[in-house]
């Protein structure tokens, strides 16, 4: 198939989680045989008469007036969701209250999301989520796929392993209250902190200034026996843990934690390894599905 | 419709409501008004060019002080995060304004503007700067109709600037001999008032030139002026000299500025002062002109410019056309003639036209802090509904995401 890929940002220059995973899902459909053509917000309209069928992905640059155009072009597409857009504006701050039901921005995007022909969701836990305000969905074709995490880059090491590892904690969306009352509640556990904040941390808590470059990672759980992770929203996949995970670290999460929705994350490293072998092919096999 | 939260409002006028301004007075009479209505700890008062150094309090509001001698851009962020604002009010000029803008375009802080228009070719840049306000709140209808024409889709209606009408209304001046004597005022002489900042924009030079030009043309008037200014304010015009070249050196008194300065003149001296003229003088192209509405309290026959807001402020005055236009000013200005200015105080002397009752009654109905209060309500309330439906900011997670966030689970 020739596709269109719609991205606010291009996979192969940012490393966000949902472009690592964009990028993972696209060499795996290159690999298929598919031909893929990225469409940003700045690539030439003229693009949009290439190709049969397009993957919507993390697209709050585009209008719902760009899928009314692929409609009437007569070209399928599916929505390949990371987050809560296009149906939130505060995205991961998603936070499910009553006036969600109502929202201009749903009322603005239903329609395109109900023309789609295959909704992709990272777990049941972003599933449930979107259907808190959007249970219009609840009946329509989906398909539930985890983010890729590479079992051959996250492995254990057999380093020498001492106290707790957070990474991005210190972000309001990945949960800074609640990692700080946890960093408060186990005053004896030394805790690292690795990506920025403004949060006063509590004396157990020692932070990594610079960012780590995604490459040594996997060394940086190694050091580490747990990984802590409380966000107060609810996540859609989290990579974090499942790195986390397949370094060799004991996980403290809770249960806005995407990737724990997945049955997959409490049946042990060979259960995670086989989701994350299988996740690519199963969104493929979908998406070919689906756009036929 | 969601239940409206009560505004958090960070106020920012520039001058604290101490100061002897035009903002100042603002501020002193608004506030403790959005005090009454939403609580006076939900009005932050930030009053960066008169205060450094400690936290004040007016009418049970903080006043915040500032670092630099301007709108306080280094600090809004800090004072608007920290205070838990919700809304930044700013009153004033906005063409200077640069951090507001970029922290309103991230979504940093809700800002709404209380905005002069007094720029008469807009440039681009200007243009965009207006695009990141939630609403502007446009000091004059003039102003209104200039920036929708912008193509501007966030302008609110024209609120007014108030006045205190227990100040400003009409007096005897024939029980005001002390100050009618110390302006060099007499029942017998045409009075000619300027209150007005020395500043190139207000073209006093201009004005002056007009009142000498009358009073060559009407020597029986017994032209005074005073001027109620800075006469020789550094890196302004000295107007001592102009007021020489004018040939009216005999018959001008002015105000002492240094006294200004340290605000030893109040409103209730300056609502007298204005009681002593037979006509004000604003010629300059003003965001509003408050002097006009000033001179209308209290009955007095305005003489101001075409281009402005001038038709929707006067009831009783002359208005001068534009002579030509000041492109060495980069915001460019409208300037009226020297000989424009004298025909209008002719006119307006040969045809008697001095102090009246006519537009008291109109300042009255329209320009009462209580009224332009409430209107402020109605906008506020809208901005609170639009930061609503439109979540102009990260909400806090429901309660059922708050007690997942507490259940842990360890693998």
């Amino acid at each position: 198939m020739k596709l269109l890929w719609l991205q606010d940002l291009s996979p192969y220059s940012h490393d966000g989680g949902a472009q690592l995973n964009d990028r993972a899902k696209i060499l795996a459909g290159l690999r298929r045989g598919h031909e893929i053509e990225v469409v940003v917000p700045e690539s030439s309209a003229a693009i949009a008469d290439w190709g049969e069928a397009a993957v919507a992905s993390n697209c709050t640059a585009f209008t719902p007036q760009v899928f009314e155009a692929l409609s009437e072009k007569g070209k399928p597409y599916v929505f390949f969701l990371h987050d809560y857009a296009p149906v939130c504006k505060v995205r991961l701050f998603y936070p499910q209250l009553p006036k969600c039901k109502t929202c201009f921005r749903k009322e603005r995007w239903l329609p395109a999301l109900q023309a789609a022909r295959l909704l992709i969701w990272l777990s049941p836990l972003h599933r449930r989520a979107w259907l808190y305000s959007c249970p219009e969905l609840r009946e329509h074709a989906y398909l539930l796929n985890p983010s890729t995490v590479s079992a051959d880059e996250f492995y254990d090491m057999g380093l020498e392993r001492a106290g707790t590892l957070a990474v991005n904690s210190g972000l309001d969306f990945k949960g800074r209250v609640r990692f700080v009352e946890w960093a408060e509640e186990h005053p004896e556990e030394p805790i690292t902190l690795i990506g920025p904040t403004n949060a006063t941390l509590p004396p157990n808590v020692t932070r990594r200034e610079n960012m780590v470059p995604a490459r040594e990672m996997n060394r940086v759980y190694n050091e580490h026996e747990r990984f802590v992770h409380l966000p107060v929203n609810a996540m859609p996949f989290d990579r974090t843990p499942v790195e986390a995970l397949l370094a060799g670290c004991k996980l403290v999460l809770n249960k806005n934690v995407g990737c724990l929705s997945w049955g997959f994350m409490r049946q042990g490293r060979e259960a995670v390894e086989a989701a994350m072998r299988n996740a690519d092919g199963d969104f493929w096999d979908a998406v070919e599905g689906a756009l036929v | 419709m969601p239940t409206r939260p009560k505004p958090r409002i960070l106020l920012n006028a520039k001058d604290s409501p101490w100061a002897p301004s035009g903002y100042g007075n603002i501020v002193k009479h608004l506030t403790p008004r959005l005090a009454a209505r939403y609580g006076a700890d939900n009005i932050i008062i930030f009053g960066p060019v008169y205060g450094r150094d400690e936290v004040r309090e007016y009418a049970g509001m903080r006043v915040l002080p500032g670092t630099t001698f301007d709108f306080g851009e280094d600090l809004v962020l800090d004072h608007y995060k920290r205070n838990d604002c919700t809304m930044l009010l700013q009153i004033g000029d906005w063409a200077q304004l640069r951090r507001i803008p970029e922290l309103a375009a991230k979504d940093e802080i809700l800002w709404v503007q209380w905005a002069p228009f007094d720029i008469l070719h807009v440039p681009d840049f200007l243009r965009q700067i207006l695009k990141f306000p939630l609403k502007i709140v446009p000091f004059s209808q003039y102003g209104e109709r200039r920036l929708r024409e912008l193509g501007l889709q966030n302008v609110h209606k024209t609120i007014w600037l108030g006045l205190d009408l227990e100040v400003w209304k009409p007096l005897d001046r024939a029980e005001l001999p002390g100050l009618m004597d110390s302006v060099g005022f007499r029942e017998d002489t045409y009075n000619v008032l300027i209150c007005q900042a020395n500043q190139r924009r207000k073209y006093l030079q201009e004005t002056l030139q007009g009142i000498g030009a009358f009073r060559a043309a009407h020597p029986d008037a017994k032209v005074r002026v005073y001027m109620h200014t800075w006469m020789e304010r550094g890196g302004e015009a000295n107007l001592n000299q102009a007021v020489e070249e004018a040939g009216l050196a005999d018959v001008t008194k002015a105000t002492e500025g240094y006294k200004m300065v340290l605000g030893g003149f109040t409103e209730v001296q300056l609502a007298k002062l204005f009681n002593c003229a037979d006509v004000v003088l604003d010629c300059a192209f003003e965001g509003f002109g408050l002097s006009m509405t000033q001179a209308q309290a209290v009955g007095v026959p305005v003489i101001g410019l075409v281009e402005g807001p001038m038709a929707e402020l006067v009831k009783v005055g002359m208005m001068l056309p534009t002579d030509y236009i000041d492109y060495s000013l980069a915001l460019h200005k409208p300037v009226a003639s020297p000989a424009a200015i004298g025909q209008a105080l002719g006119e307006l002397y040969t045809q008697g036209v001095r102090k009246s009752e006519h537009p008291v009654a109109y300042i009255r109905d329209n320009f009462g802090w209580d009224q332009i209060a409430s209107q402020w309500f109605e906008a506020i309330d809208e901005v609170m509904d639009m930061r609503e439906r439109f979540t102009l900011y990260v909400p806090e997670p429901s309660a059922r995401l708050r007690r997942k966030a507490r259940e842990i689970v360890e693998l």
